[in-house]
């Protein structure tokens, strides 16, 4: 049986009881330093900050439905190599993912981390969130309405989470060292579970409550309905998507600002190949294939742009929708990357940011497999 | 958007194919092979002149794991039916691993392509090694007929891309 211990927001917020605890990790020496979302002075924006100070984690804001990008990777930058500074890393499952994937790409590194993650109801866009501001001006009170219903397993009504979010299949990581269970809990607590021996380690320094159980159904009915909507989302890309022409039609507003690859936490590379010489299209060059086709579209290669990039890291994509966020042309990029990233997963049955031990597809090849080609 | 040249598929290096309009479709095809094992079964089917179709054109290449998918995905949005990739076969590879890994590339380049609605059987993955030049013509041959059944290759025409 995990240890799990009860966290009582006591009328101050579960976010504030969360600062609380991240405040005791350090005190007590657990870890070195936070990494945990927080409010900026104004209280409107939510960032990601590295606390060393625990006078410096004031506002903490590791619940708020909004995340300003995917921060798995911002985490993995700020972790030093070898575990010699841990840092307890709050984060989301597709966070979580992220930093898995990267770690494996050595772009992070998890042994650096005690491993934070809370179950995640998902995130609403930056519109949304403001509009829930509005409704909810008291940040606190925010976020215990938006938690409220999840407690049982539900969502809030009147308040869409972002497209990728609805099918998202993971509650709190089972890979993490602490997970924050909220579903099955009772409302306005937290139950905080040591899931591995660091994040036991840790947790037996503070002094804390034993928690009552969770209820197991409850979480076992959201993430089922999880997972029958991500099937979902795969049988609807096959109504949708025939032919080439059907998937050119999705892309088809693609301005080629390379937003969605921007925030992609799993792009990490430092010179990308659209932005070298191989895909650098010379006057001569757009000439001669006008002159062949009679008219050629500018900017070229939409469709090589979006195909290279999924042979690049769609074995990778964790699905956080991040790329959908950033698009200008509100392209469902999350949604279409994470349709084709779990047929090509599924090939090496492979899931992305599920596990450290499992291989890269990229990475490794087995000498009797995939024949005939 | 059909080709400006009449009756003709432009392709990326100017080259005009009566591959639409006048004639037969004849599938245009590249091949992407290894120094060490296609590139000679394709040297050697030649010099034993062995027939087979004149469709492909050939790019040699150090070992059929340096193909990177862009070369694919050039071919077929350039003007090509079909791409052949040539290597040695499994534990023949002159630098260990280097088919293996191509194996697992064009796997993931194959499926991705299927799951974008793309014929993926337009893209071959084959090992000939360098006494196989019967091999290497009847794989040609045998691409080429495959090929003629697909018929030609809608991104070819296709300008918004
Ligand atoms: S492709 Fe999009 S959904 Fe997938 S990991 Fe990158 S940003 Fe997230
Ligand atoms: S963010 Fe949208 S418009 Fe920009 S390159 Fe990506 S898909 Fe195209
Ligand atoms: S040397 Fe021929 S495939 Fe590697």
């Amino acid at each position: 049986m995990k240890k799990r211990l009860k966290l009582d927001s006591n009328g101050h917020g579960m976010e504030e009881a969360l600062g609380r605890l991240a405040r005791l990790m350090i005190s007590t020496g657990g870890v070195d330093r936070v990494f945990i979302p927080q409010h900026d002075e104004t209280g409107e924006a939510v960032y990601a900050t590295l606390v060393a100070d625990v006078d410096a984690l004031k506002d903490p804001a590791p619940l708020v439905p909004y995340i300003n990008g995917n921060k798995g990777r911002e985490a993995g930058l700020s972790t030093p190599k070898n575990g010699e500074n841990k840092t307890a890393v709050f984060v989301r499952p597709c966070e979580a993912r992220a930093i898995i994937e990267l770690s494996k790409l050595m772009q992070a590194h998890r042994e650096s981390m005690l491993l934070i993650t809370s179950d995640c109801p998902g995130t609403l866009t930056l519109e949304d969130y403001k509009r829930l501001r509005e409704e909810h001006p008291d940040h606190r009170e925010e976020v215990a309405a938006f938690y409220a219903p999840f407690h049982g397993g539900e969502r809030l009504e009147g308040h869409e989470v972002r497209e990728c979010c609805t099918f998202c299949e993971s509650l709190a990581h089972p890979m993490s060292d602490i997970r924050l269970l909220l579903v099955g809990a009772p409302e306005g607590t937290v139950v905080v579970e040591a899931t591995s021996e660091a994040g036991e380690r840790v947790l037996s320094k503070l002094e804390m409550e034993e928690a009552a159980e969770v209820d197991e159904a409850v979480r076992e009915k959201f993430t089922e309905g999880q997972k029958s909507r991500h099937a979902e989302m795969e049988a609807h890309w096959d109504e949708v998507v025939h032919s080439v022409e059907d998937f050119m039609h999705l892309v088809q507003h693609c301005r080629r600002c390379y937003n969605c690859r921007a925030e992609c936490p799993i792009c990490y590379c430092r010179e990308c190949v659209f932005q070298t010489a191989t895909f650098e299209v010379t006057p001569d060059a757009f000439g001669r294939r006008a002159d062949q086709y009679g008219v050629v579209k500018m900017p070229p290669d939409t469709l090589v742009f979006h195909l290279t990039r999924m042979n690049h890291m769609v074995t990778s994509c964790v699905s956080c929708g991040q790329c959908t966020e950033a698009c200008p042309q509100k392209i469902p990029v999350g949604k279409i990357f994470s349709a084709v990233g779990r047929r090509v997963q599924d090939v090496f049955d492979y899931r992305a940011g599920a596990d450290t031990a499992d291989e890269l597809p990229h990475a490794v090849f087995r000498e009797d497999e995939l024949e005939p080609r | 958007m059909e080709a400006t040249v009449e009756g003709k598929t432009p392709t990326e290096d100017g080259t005009p194919t009566t591959s639409q309009g006048a004639g037969p479709f004849e599938p245009k095809i590249i091949a992407f092979v290894c120094n060490w094992c296609t590139y000679a079964a394709a040297d050697l089917a030649g010099t034993s002149r062995i027939q087979y179709p004149p469709n492909v054109k050939i790019v040699r290449l150090m070992c059929s794991g340096a193909i990177d998918p862009i070369y694919v995905l050039r071919a077929i949005t350039g003007g090509f039916d079909g791409v052949l990739i040539g290597g040695c076969h499994p534990g023949d590879c002159h630098y260990q691993t280097g088919n293996y890994k191509a194996r697992r590339r064009v796997t993931i380049l194959k499926e991705i392509l299927k799951s974008v609605g793309y014929d993926e059987e337009r893209v071959w993955l084959r090992w000939i090694s360098a006494s196989e030049g019967g091999a290497f013509a009847a794989t040609v041959s045998e691409m080429v007929e495959a090929l003629k059944s697909h018929g030609p290759n809608v991104l070819t025409t296709n300008w918004n891309k």
